[in-house]
């Protein structure tokens, strides 16, 4: 009996050691990527965020957004990734910065205001799985603002802007 | 149980046979009196049809047009089997009118015809317009003395070298409308400074579209920009081309982009003050960049004039004053300039009247017809 004990034993530190590998490679480490995020303007500590360094900060879970699009058809999504707030909060913006200049790696840029932003994260998964891998046209990391219509929302995100 | 099989075999070869003929190719000869036969086809809608970024099953009669050289049109006729011709004013259904895959055509009213001719009757309004909106990076690239596009649909229309060049974008202004308020006083920098002359933008009249013919001197077939949903392209931009060249290049935007500016360095322009407008930060930011750093190349997008005509329409008072407030921004920025500028002052569309305000988008002079204006200082 304790000898079959001692056996199960065994087998369950063999079973572990194979299957924690696995289930980590099926939930997938972070994907190496090469990407930065810079937060400069007005703000105390101007600060540059790898995706690696993302990845490894508060993780928040928006689940079943609402994409208000200006054309087609809305749709439901899910992500998480970084709260803008925390981000804005460790770079030492000012409580009463009006607007958010975000530009984007492929030209793209919009000014949104302190109210738009309201629960906003910087995205690095949708529906659980890296926005890297599953939108790599969006990614591989974007903004996701729940309370703002989708055309607002900024993909490939590489400077945020604080505006006083 | 052979003979069954056999009988199988056959009824599905029909089957295919049939469904084959079904999907054959359709086209609708559409001519005019001055103007070559040509045809659209189920090739051509179903181009736009895949090409487009929404979930569509037909295109815009007007698009069709565009593709096959039109402009503007005064009258469109349909010919179907065994029914007299039906004639309408295209301005009365450009709006709505569209092409199915089987090349049937809803007009604007639900009415469904099936045509196996068309009519055209063109404008007689393109022969007095001499420029485009593809003709304003050409004239840019020439007064920067940059390396021209490897291909463009644009011509030089102004030459002039300056050591400075502004291009100020009016979103969605009417070429009629700015011009009447000019003949009218009612601009005081533009009718002092400015000769008004007509442009024609590209098909969708939108700013996206807009942007990309501005930008590369190329019309949507060419830059691959076909309407809403695209905010890139690949080919070269005009600011490419100026950074390339070793040329600054800042643009003062509004809260948001139509299109992409790869290459100039962005400033946005949000209602900042939460005075409910964006030209006035747009004009602030643009003062700011002119008297601290004018780069080589500077572009201005005000973009409040397509707002409120879109909301109120072109001929309200809302839009015309939202025009005077850029006049007035005009003067100041034409001012605070140094010497030795070229400036191109121009929109990427126009706007009509609706039932609900105003919009743009379609194949109509009111859309289609833009003001560019050249000054130098």
């Amino acid at each position: 009996m304790i000898r079959n004990t001692k056996q199960n034993t065994k087998i369950k530190k063999w079973f572990l050691f194979l299957i924690i590998p696995l289930v980590l490679a099926a939930c997938g480490g972070t994907p190496n990527v090469d990407w930065e995020l810079s937060v400069s303007g007005d703000v105390s500590t101007p600060m540059t965020f790898t995706y690696d360094e993302l990845a490894g900060m508060e993780q928040v879970n928006l689940d079943d957004v609402l994409m208000e699009k200006s054309r087609g058809e809305d749709e439901v999504r899910s992500f998480s990734g970084v709260p803008l707030s925390l981000i804005l909060e460790m770079a030492g913006a000012p409580e009463n910065y009006s607007t958010v200049t975000a530009k984007a790696a492929d030209g793209y840029a919009i000014e949104i205001s302190k109210d738009e932003m309201v629960d906003g994260i910087v995205a690095m998964k949708q529906a659980g799985e890296w926005i890297t891998d599953a939108d790599p046209d969006a990614g591989p990391i974007r903004l996701v603002f729940p309370m703002t219509p989708a055309n607002r929302w900024v993909f490939q995100i590489t400077e945020i802007v604080v505006n006083q | 149980m052979k003979t069954k099989k056999i009988i199988l075999i056959g009824l599905i070869f029909i089957f295919a046979l049939i469904l084959s003929a079904c999907q054959s190719n359709w086209e609708v000869p559409v001519h005019s009196g001055d103007k070559k036969r040509s045809v659209i086809d189920q090739e051509s809608v179903s181009f736009y049809i895949e090409i487009s970024q929404e979930e569509i099953d037909s295109v815009p009669l007007g698009q069709m047009f565009f593709d096959i050289g039109y402009t503007l049109i005064d009258e469109v006729s349909f010919i179907t089997e065994n029914q007299p011709a039906v004639t309408y004013t295209w301005d009365n259904i450009a709006e709505t009118t569209i092409i199915s895959k089987t090349g049937q055509i809803t007009l604007t009213d639900g009415t469904k015809l099936q045509p196996v001719d068309i009519v055209v009757v063109p404008s007689d309004l393109p022969s007095t317009i001499e420029f485009s909106i593809m003709d304003i990076s050409p004239t840019v690239i020439e007064a920067m003395g940059l390396p021209k596009f490897p291909k463009s649909a644009g011509q030089v229309i102004y030459e002039a070298e300056a050591e400075h060049v502004i291009m100020i974008l009016l979103d969605g202004t009417q070429y009629q409308k700015l011009s009447d308020m000019t003949n009218a006083g009612k601009l005081p920098f533009l009718g002092e400074k400015a000769i008004i002359q007509k442009g024609l933008t590209v098909y969708p009249s939108i700013s996206t579209a807009g942007s990309a013919a501005l930008l590369t001197g190329l019309p949507p077939c060419d830059n691959g920009v076909f309407g809403y949903g695209y905010r890139t392209t690949d080919l070269t931009t005009l600011f490419d081309l100026a950074v390339q060249g070793g040329k600054s290049v800042i643009a003062v935007e509004g809260s948001s982009l139509p299109f992409n500016l790869r290459n100039a360095d962005l400033i946005l322009s949000g209602d900042r003050d939460g005075n409910g407008y964006s030209d006035d930060n747009v004009y602030l930011n643009a003062m700011d960049i002119i008297q601290s750093r004018m780069p080589d190349l500077l572009y201005i997008h005000f973009h409040e004039i397509d707002d409120m005509g879109h909301t109120y329409g072109p001929d309200s008072d809302e839009y015309a004053s939202a025009i005077e407030r850029v006049d007035l921004y005009l003067a100041d920025i034409y001012d605070a300039l140094p010497e030795d500028v070229l400036i191109l002052i121009f929109a990427d569309h126009g706007m009509h009247t609706t039932q609900e305000g105003g919009n743009h988008g379609t194949l109509t002079a009111d859309d289609l017809i833009i003001p560019i204006i050249i000054l130098e200082k």
